[in-house]
């Protein structure tokens, strides 16, 4: 019960400390409100500063539980002193008294289902990966701890910041109750947008809409953050349009928080910066309002980029790295990475409509057959509420495309939610049919009966693990396949060694650090040294050798032309030749690359497991070259590596003492080269210099066999086998 | 009500220029100098732990899993995890240690072709003999394990390994036979 009573405890001073700051703020700017108002968009506002304080508090490495809740203290402190609830204005017109004991009866049902699955131990696979994974190691580390080559480590983190206050307070679950306020503030905020717009029923059936859409539930009892999202998105809207009725200086401020934080949550709002500065620009036709708008979303959007361009080089970090170039993600795997979140593995787009309402496996989820109809919100279209809800709809709906699983259709549903029902919550019969025959489709025994059943979805509610009845420890033994595993490595793995897991492993219940195969080039490539040995298409099997009239150069420079090239080219040792023999390699050489610079240096270390990768695919020409730093005479190259699928071109170049470069007409041959021994040992002894000294084994994962048979060659033992994953130690 | 004072703060309108400064600064560097030149480990390459080429498992992640395969199963690229088997898949290998042993097989039934044929029977051969003909009565993730009956596997002899599949799904567009998505064969011990 004492672990109940903490998540309980830290979920409701998360709310309190965000109402407080939101309500303080609200009071500082003069920023008149109802009462309704003020609880929506007071949380969303104080839940953006209270995600910068964490973020600053972080960043200067005080990351404790008591530093949360003595700053958490004084906010709330501070705020319950404010007046502003007394200057809140009380009324907005309501619902019939009959309605609105149905509207409640029916956000009560659903809101105690998410309560139970909110509360159950952490287990929803992007938790695990980050959300609650990161927070929970910055909380060991009392700071900002490097994460190690996963293209996750980037990504905004406005609402991950109040998942690391909460977890401080309230363990690995705090967070999913943290995401579960926004999911039940969200409808309040809607319902009052609908009255004050003078849509009361429309506004209260567009809450239930969204609050039931099965997508939303499973998502918003997650410490996911797409429902924290649509919260933000629709308070932006909402005090858009406060704004727009009464167009005060006082809530530029907030619209600029609420733009920046909603970038801050995630990169795909960034479309709402230009929403705003474009609509503030048009009403107020100054540009002291939109600067004002512009700095105030900076203040929240910059510190992650600040934070990514420090840590990883690149402030929007794992995208744009052909403007940023990182040795974390190279641009060829960011390519692969965007191409998979448009299709998800061939998902067309006219079979969007039935996948993400009906189907829900191959989009992870579904927002409900009701949703078939949002072409029926068109008819808002005759109102002018109605276009600015469908204005919105565009705005957050158009990232989608980006990545369209169920789930990234949340920051828009509000808005498709209220453009429904503004076209057909009139009769009012209809509106309440439609909401009736929404909340029976979403009910998790009837949803059962009509998605695919690996659809992701809330499937009950297990009250036993909620209430801690059963013990967590039992709860995530029976669900999580790897928890075993994971209270494995605690007692094995020393907290600042590295493990290498060859497929997916869920981190948050792991205190050394996991690097995944798969999370980014550099990940990738510490798999390729493992697997080299191994794996033919991998090692270097051949060798190019360019052959040239004996020359005198300062440096040369091996370009190649792949005409068919779907992977990026990879040369394993490039070594220049005299006479036929190597030309032993100088320290004061110095090395140059067209991409990827920070490999380089794999292709010049005598080490047949390791390689330098251009990290663009595509048929534009690549380098690498050699500076020698004075004249060294030289008659060929040899190029080791694996050979590129559909052949390479080959063009060298040398840089005379006049500093030009000139083309060397060259004989190109190639040969076959044997396989050397002890390549095993050598993938190994090269994983320790990285600090790399655990490896994580699937039974499914390409090598499997070959660990488990030839330890010895590589130098590994088993430590233990749990499932299908084993740990080895490297020696 | 009063409109607030507010002026754009001036440190926060810096920011800009600031995010721009700090996107420019971080250039990759020019070039970098000659690493350390690693040397192969020395001695002879150490012997695997069995007989050269034995093992229990079949998975179809193997690097070379090719080597195993007999007949009907379709190509995949290496280390993917599971391959389409046809009609009749057939595989070769060599145990070690043949004592307490169970037939293991680990596969997969997509929806799309479970919709189809409906619940899927293995007839499962070991070196000719018929050991068990497990079905599988939905669609997904499915293992299955039986005890190998004694006298049919020999110490460091091939097995010869096949599985008939009843009925396979047959494709409308080019009538190919699919039989299972085939993740790992062969056995376990028993008790493991």
């Amino acid at each position: 019960m004492t672990q109940l009573a903490a998540i309980l405890f830290a979920t409701l001073f998360t709310y309190a400390a965000s109402l407080a700051a939101g309500v303080s703020l609200l009071r500082l700017l003069r920023v008149r409100l109802y009462r309704s108002e003020l609880l929506f968009l007071g949380f969303v506002l104080g839940s953006a500063c209270l995600s910068l304080v964490t973020f600053l508090l972080t960043a200067c490495s005080l990351a404790y539980p008591a530093v949360f809740l003595g700053a958490g203290a004084i906010v709330i402190v501070y705020g319950a002193r404010s007046r502003q609830w007394a200057a809140a204005s009380a009324t907005l017109p309501g619902l019939p008294r009959g309605l609105a004991a149905g509207w409640w009866l029916v956000y009560g049902i659903f809101a105690l289902l998410y309560l139970a699955n909110a509360l159950l131990p952490e287990t929803s696979p992007d938790a695990l990966a980050y959300h609650v994974a990161f927070p929970a190691r910055y909380l060991q580390h009392h700071g900002f701890a490097p994460i190690t080559a996963n293209l996750l480590a980037g990504m905004p983190q406005g609402a991950d910041m109040l998942f690391l206050f909460a977890c401080a307070l309230g363990g690995y679950s705090a967070p999913a109750m943290v995401h579960l306020l926004f999911l039940l503030t969200l409808p309040f905020g809607m319902a009052a947008y609908g009255r004050r717009a003078g849509y009361p029923i429309a506004g209260a059936c567009a809450a239930l809409l969204f609050f039931l859409s099965p997508i939303a539930g499973k998502a918003g009892t997650a410490a996911y953050v797409d429902v924290a999202l649509a919260a933000v998105a629709f308070a932006l809207f909402y005090a858009l349009q406060i704004w727009r009725e009464e167009p005060r200086p006082s809530l530029l401020a907030p619209l600029g928080i609420l733009a920046g934080y909603a970038f801050s949550i995630k990169y795909t709002a960034f479309l709402a910066f230009l929403y705003v500065l474009a609509l503030v620009l048009l009403r107020a036709r100054r540009l002291r309002s939109a600067l004002l708008v512009a700095a105030a979303a900076l203040a929240f959007a910059l510190p992650s980029l600040v934070k990514n361009q420090v840590m990883l080089g690149n402030p929007v970090f794992p995208f744009a790295n052909r403007i940023f170039p990182n040795p974390v993600i190279q641009p060829a795997f960011e390519d692969v990475i965007s191409r998979q979140m448009r299709n998800y593995g061939s998902v067309s787009l006219a079979e969007i409509p039935l996948e993400s309402t009906v189907n829900g496996l191959r989009l992870t989820g579904v927002v409900g057959p009701i949703f078939l109809l949002a072409p029926l919100g068109l008819l808002a279209l005759r109102r002018r509420e109605g276009r600015q809800v469908l204005l919105a709809a565009l705005v957050f709906g158009l990232p989608y495309f980006a990545n369209i699983g169920t789930r990234f259709l949340l920051p828009c549903l509000p808005f498709l939610s209220l453009a429904l029902a503004m076209a057909l919550a009139q009769p009012l019969w209809l509106g309440c049919a439609l909401v009736l025959a929404h909340a029976v489709l979403s009910y998790p025994p009837v949803l059962s009966r009509y998605v695919h059943p690996g659809a992701w979805r809330i499937e009950g509610a297990e009250w036993s693990a909620a209430l801690r009845l059963k013990p967590e420890p039992q709860y995530l033994q029976q669900t999580l396949a790897e928890y075993e595993m994971s209270l494995e490595i605690n007692k094995t793995v020393p907290r600042e060694q590295h493990i290498f897991s060859l497929s997916g492993f869920p981190q948050l219940y792991v205190q050394p650090q996991i690097i995944l195969s798969g999370q980014s080039s550099q990940a990738n490539s510490y798999r390729d040294t493992l697997l080299t040995p191994a794996l033919a298409e991998l090692r270097p099997t051949h060798r190019y050798t360019a052959t040239f009239a004996p020359l005198t150069i300062h440096a040369i420079r091996i370009g190649a032309r792949l005409p068919a090239a779907a992977e990026p080219w990879n040369v394993t040792e490039l070594r220049a030749v005299h006479n036929g023999s190597e030309l032993p390699r100088e320290t004061r050489w110095r090395l140059r690359a067209s991409s990827n610079i920070w490999e380089a240096p794999a292709a010049f270390d005598n080490n047949p497991v390791t390689k330098w990768t251009a990290g663009e695919a595509g048929d534009a020409a690549r380098f690498l070259e050699v500076d020698f730093e004075g004249d060294i005479t030289l008659d060929g190259v040899w190029l080791d590596g694996p050979p590129p699928p559909g052949g390479v071109v080959l063009q060298i170049s040398g840089r005379g003492r006049d500093g030009a470069w000139r083309d060397i007409p060259s004989k190109i041959s190639e040969q076959q080269l044997p396989r050397l021994p002890r390549m095993r040992r050598a993938a190994i002894e090269t994983w320790k210099r990285n600090n790399i000294h655990w490896l994580l084994v699937s039974d499914r994962d390409v090598g499997s066999q070959d660990f488990s048979e030839r330890a010895a060659q590589w130098g590994i033992t088993l430590i233990c086998h749990k499932g299908r994953v084993s740990l080895y130690r490297l020696d | 009500m009063n409109a607030p004072r507010i002026t754009p703060p001036r440190l926060l309108l810096a920011a800009l220029p600031l995010a721009c400064l700090l996107a420019g600064c971080a250039r990759p560097p020019d070039s970098l100098p000659m690493p350390a030149q690693y040397t192969m480990p020395a001695g002879p390459e150490p012997a695997a732990a069995s007989l050269p080429d034995a093992r229990l498992i079949l998975s179809m992640a193997d690097a070379d899993i090719d080597a195993h395969i007999v007949a009907d199963v379709m190509h995949a690229e290496t280390g993917e995890p599971a391959r389409w088997t046809n009609a009749r898949p057939a595989f070769r290998m060599i145990v070690a240690d043949v004592e307490d042993l169970d037939f293991y097989i680990h596969l997969f039934l997509p929806e799309s072709t479970f919709r189809v044929t409906g619940p899927v029977k293995l007839a499962v051969t070991i070196n000719g003999a018929v050991v068990a003909t497990p079905e599988f009565r939905s669609e997904g993730d499915h293992e299955f394990r039986s005890a190998v009956p004694a006298g049919i596997l020999r110490k460091g002899e091939p097995v010869a390994l096949s599985f008939e599949v009843r009925p396979p799904y047959q494709s409308p567009q080019d009538g190919t036979k699919l039989g299972v998505l085939l993740f790992s064969i062969g056995f376990r011990k028993q008790g493991a």
